[in-house]
């Protein structure tokens, strides 16, 4: 029977055109290490002989395997995509860690593996514990990283190889795109990547423009800009923005991390339309609603414990507090920890909400709170009028049984996986507290730290098993779960 | 190319894909979201919901920027109006699908375009026309003429005791070349074949060749020429009727309806054919429509699988030639690899018009090639483009695509390694999947 279909091997999975299309994502990953050995030859710094070997090697393996590999059927089904998708992120991590390792301040394989996986999930947890002593050129590249998951890694690539402007492509988009349903901005997908990418540079552009004008050089701005639209998370001092004492850093920051936060779909659809769009967005709305939510209840947690110490106390300090936690950044602008229990039992929520989905965030996603929310009340309804009917819908769109389901299946598998994370840092001896914070911070890509991994701490921490739980964790809650898990079913390796 | 395609039934899901896979922009509308979910998350495309006579919809979909609009819903006249609409908000050309005859008289047509529908595409007349050739060409699978006949590109299946079977191709072409292979079908894929191919029987050969000389062409292929008087027709559906009116006056029809409204219908739209009431399926109902005598069996019943099942069982009874009508695409690979004469298909039909109009909007050839994975297009040679002068042995010429024949002044002929292309050439090509668009661009 298998010749009944236009490709007699078209059911089995296409490593051929994986590993090619991997290849191709090196070389383009290798043109991104550019930028940091240009940073260290400008700061004459001895680090740019790494990134120049690594550069090399990364190409050269990246050509050759481009070179070498002839797929005979370039289609992508599903399961390939969605291979390609988790593999790809793996690979990067993989190159990417090797700056960290051969640098003037190295670290070793399990603490570069956490670094550069932490890098590109935007989580921004660091294993460094001294970050000040890197030279530029990694604190470059540490931030580069963050901007180029941000949006993604294939949606990135999407945009750079002409050969996956294809229905194969699209499974690849489906793998790495966040939220319930992936909504396309163009007929090609080509053409959605490239209005994608082409928003987020001009956002940061303008927000390295605009960082400039306070009192933080260029190399900083370059640095928070990378990580701020991309809601990373990394920073070039061990203080974080708290070192500025600047509240118009601040607040340019919380701008940038809340645009981040915002679905760039629509952005671009409101730019073409009409601006009153956002407004009627339904999760854009809960988005604002939550904010104002967390600020009220942070604020007179401060006011309350008599944390007031001027009027930044109670304005800007918990505003970035609560969008750096909410939108999954992890910036840290001052000893937030000190202000009480509430406060920090309030950001596991926060981390566990994340922001909307389409945008450069982790976390579960306000979109599909949103839905399980008003399903919850139509159902709460449907009690009282068993044959009531209504249309659970957002965004002004229906919400079938289906995709229902997914949502309720993800709530459950991202909840179970925190929990998991939480228990295996119990296991290895941390206090409760510090080990679900962790874990937290790790699924839902944030990156804060709270306790021993807290605003003078860092994860290295952790033990070499624990950095590699984390990592995978990372990952998973990057490619929201679902991608990742389907590689562990025996199904999926079958034909 | 940005083309809009309103209605995801049979043909405008087909249309979709298949532009899709040709690297085109393509926006679909229909009401129903259902149809819509899978193509969407699946394809590379825009999926828009909604209806399209509304005007907003069509904004959505920003008709007014693109180059083609297609109508392909159910009813004539929403597609009329719809091209309409969309031609006065901008779109380059409007195609819209029609299905009553009236409709593509050329005086009709005219006032059509008034309204802003350039070309209306009839897919059963099309497809009527088809069955009709491959009747009176009954050794052949597949007969498909251009310029007016004198050049023809067939489909032969190649019998085991032919003479050419189990030669080289390059031993076929040092001999007096009146024929050339295009492409060869041989199980369940199509080829397009070099020098080191050897023909096989059972292989299904594509051939261009002059009209002059086709007599000699089936003597090759082991097959014998014979006439078609007497053919037995199951379900009497439009594209029967059709067929029934264009059909030449040598041949006698015999249709089999089961539905009784419609063969009252049928008999009194053709009076000259015999009409049975009855189910197609049954031996009993095959033998009162006269099975031993008929010499050609078609079967366009809705369901293809009983179109399959039913020529073949003609084929056992001794039914020299039988056509079947295949409407599902993964059942149409598999049909054309049984033993059935000819396999038709009305959505492959509608989309390889529509590519011809793509590629060249002057001419609307109702008769085109349409496999399973194969297009065949004419393309014309432009002054400034740099295959003009060259010899075709010296080009390199895609995989995919292959030259099949040239129409040079009003005369047609046979494509060889030392033909050479001259501007003002029209080249017949056949094109495997996704060889549509290098095809322009090789002509470009």
């Amino acid at each position: 029977m298998k010749y009944l279909f236009a490709h007699p091997q078209s059911n089995a999975i296409n490593f051929a055109m994986i590993t090619r299309i991997l290849g191709q994502m090196m070389m383009v990953e290798a043109a991104f290490m550019m930028l940091p050995l240009v940073v260290c030859v400008l700061y004459g710094e001895e680090d740019w002989k790494p990134f120049a070997l690594i550069a090399s090697i990364t190409l050269v393996t990246g050509a050759a395997i481009n070179y070498l590999t002839h797929p005979r059927n370039r289609l992508l089904r599903r399961r390939d995509g969605m291979l390609l998708a988790s593999v790809a992120w793996i690979v990067f991590s993989l190159f990417g860690m090797l700056p960290f390792m051969l640098c003037q301040t190295p670290l070793n394989v399990h603490e570069a593996f956490f670094e550069a996986m932490s890098g590109f999930t935007t989580t921004g947890a660091t294993v460094i514990r001294d970050v000040e002593q890197c030279s530029h050129g990694i604190l470059m590249w540490r931030s580069l990283t963050q901007w180029i998951g941000g949006l993604g890694i294939i949606l990135f690539t999407l945009t750079f190889i002409p050969a996956l402007n294809n229905s194969g492509s699209l499974m690849l988009f489906h793998a790495e795109a966040t939220g319930i349903t992936h909504e396309k901005l163009a007929a090609r997908i080509s053409h959605t990547a490239k209005l994608l990418w082409g928003l987020y540079t001009v956002l940061t552009i303008l927000l390295i423009a605009l960082l400039c004008c306070g009192p933080i050089g260029l190399f900083e701005s370059v640095c928070h800009a990378f990580t701020c639209i991309s809601t990373g998370g990394f920073s070039t001092h061990n203080l974080g923005i708290a070192v500025y004492h600047s509240p118009y850093i601040k607040f340019i920051l919380v701008l940038f991390m809340f645009i981040g936060g915002v679905s760039f779909g629509l952005i671009i659809l409101a730019y073409r339309n009409s601006w009153r769009e956002v407004w009627r967005n339904d999760v854009f709305r809960f988005y604002l609603g939550t904010i104002a939510f967390f600020y009220v209840l942070v604020v007179a947690s401060i006011v309350y414990r008599g944390h007031y110490t001027g009027w930044e106390s109670v304005t800007i300090d918990p505003l970035f507090h609560i969008v750096s936690a909410l939108t999954s950044t992890g910036f840290s602008a001052g000893n937030w920890e000190g202000w009480g229990i509430l406060v920090l039992t309030l950001t596991f929520f926060m981390m566990y909400v994340g922001a909307c989905a389409g945008s450069t965030t982790g976390g579960a996603k306000i979109d599909r709170l949103v839905y399980l929310l008003k399903n919850f009340t139509f159902v709460v309804r449907r009690y009282v009028r068993p044959r009531l009917l209504a249309s659970v819908d957002v965004n002004g769109q229906h919400v079938n049984a289906e995709r229902g389901s997914e949502v309720s299946a993800f709530i459950f598998i991202y909840t179970t996986l925190i929990v998991f994370g939480g228990v295996v840092l119990v296991a290895q001896g941390f206090p409760i507290v510090d080990a679900f914070f962790s874990s937290f911070s790790c699924v839902s890509n944030n990156g804060l730290g709270a306790g021993i991994t807290g605003i003078t701490g860092s994860y290295d921490f952790l033990p070499a098993s624990g950095k590699w739980v984390m990592s995978l964790l990372m990952l998973a809650g990057r490619l929201e779960i679902i991608t990742l898990i389907t590689l562990i079913l025996p199904s999926f390796w079958r034909n | 190319m940005r083309i809009t395609i309103v209605g995801a039934g049979s043909i405008g899901t087909h249309l979709a894909k298949y532009l899709s896979g040709e690297q085109m922009d393509i926006f679909i509308i229909d009401k129903d979201p259902q149809k819509l979910a899978l193509l969407d998350s699946e394809h590379n495309l825009m999926a828009i919901e909604g209806d399209a006579t509304e005007f907003s919809t069509l904004r959505q979909a920003d008709v007014g920027n693109c180059e083609l609009f297609i109508a392909v819903t159910d009813t004539s006249e929403r597609n009329i109006v719809v091209c309409g609409v969309a031609k006065s908000m901008g779109a380059r050309m409007t195609v819209a699908r029609v299905d009553r005859p009236d409709y593509i008289e050329p005086h009709n047509l005219r006032v059509l375009a008034t309204m802003g529908v350039d070309k209306a595409i009839f897919p059963e007349y099309i497809l009527a026309n088809g069955i009709i050739d491959s009747l009176r060409h009954p050794w052949t699978r597949n007969w498909f003429e251009f310029d007016r006949g004198r050049m023809t590109l067939m489909g032969i299946r190649l019998e085991a005791d032919a003479p050419i079977s189990g030669t080289y191709l390059r031993d076929l072409a040092s001999n007096d070349r009146f024929f050339h292979v295009v492409a060869i079908r041989r199980r369940f894929t199509t080829i397009i074949p070099n020098g080191d191919c050897m023909l096989m029987p059972d292989d299904v050969l594509f051939v261009t060749t002059t009209a002059s000389r086709q007599s000699e062409l089936a003597r090759l292929t082991g097959k014998k020429m014979f006439d078609i008087h007497r053919v037995l027709v199951a379900g009497g559906g439009k594209t029967v009727e059709m067929m029934l009116g264009l059909a030449p006056k040598g041949l006698h029809f015999t249709v089999i309806e089961s539905n009784a409204a419609r063969a009252e219908e049928l008999i009194r739209k053709c009076p000259n054919c015999d009409v049975i009431v009855g189910e197609a399926g049954e031996i009993d109902v095959l033998e009162e429509a006269g099975v031993n005598k008929a010499d050609a069996f078609v079967a366009m019943t809705g369901t293809s699988e009983g179109n399959i099942l039913s020529c073949l069982t003609a084929k056992d009874i001794g039914i020299r030639k039988t056509v079947a009508h295949v409407g599902q695409q993964h059942l149409l690979q598999m049909a054309e690899a049984f033993n059935i004469g000819t396999i038709v298909n009305k959505q492959r039909l509608m989309a390889n018009t529509i590519f011809q109009l793509m590629i060249d909007s002057g001419s609307l050839s109702s008769k085109c090639l349409a496999l399973s994975d194969a297009e065949m297009v004419r393309l014309a040679v432009h002054n400034d483009s740099k295959i003009a002068g060259k010899i075709v042995r010296e080009l390199k010429i895609p995989r995919e695509i292959t030259l099949a024949g040239i129409i040079r002044g009003g005369r047609s002929q046979v494509v060889t390694g030392q033909t050479m292309l001259k501007a003002g050439d029209h080249v017949l090509v056949v094109c495997l999947q996704g060889g549509l668009r290098k095809a322009k661009n090789f002509f470009n």
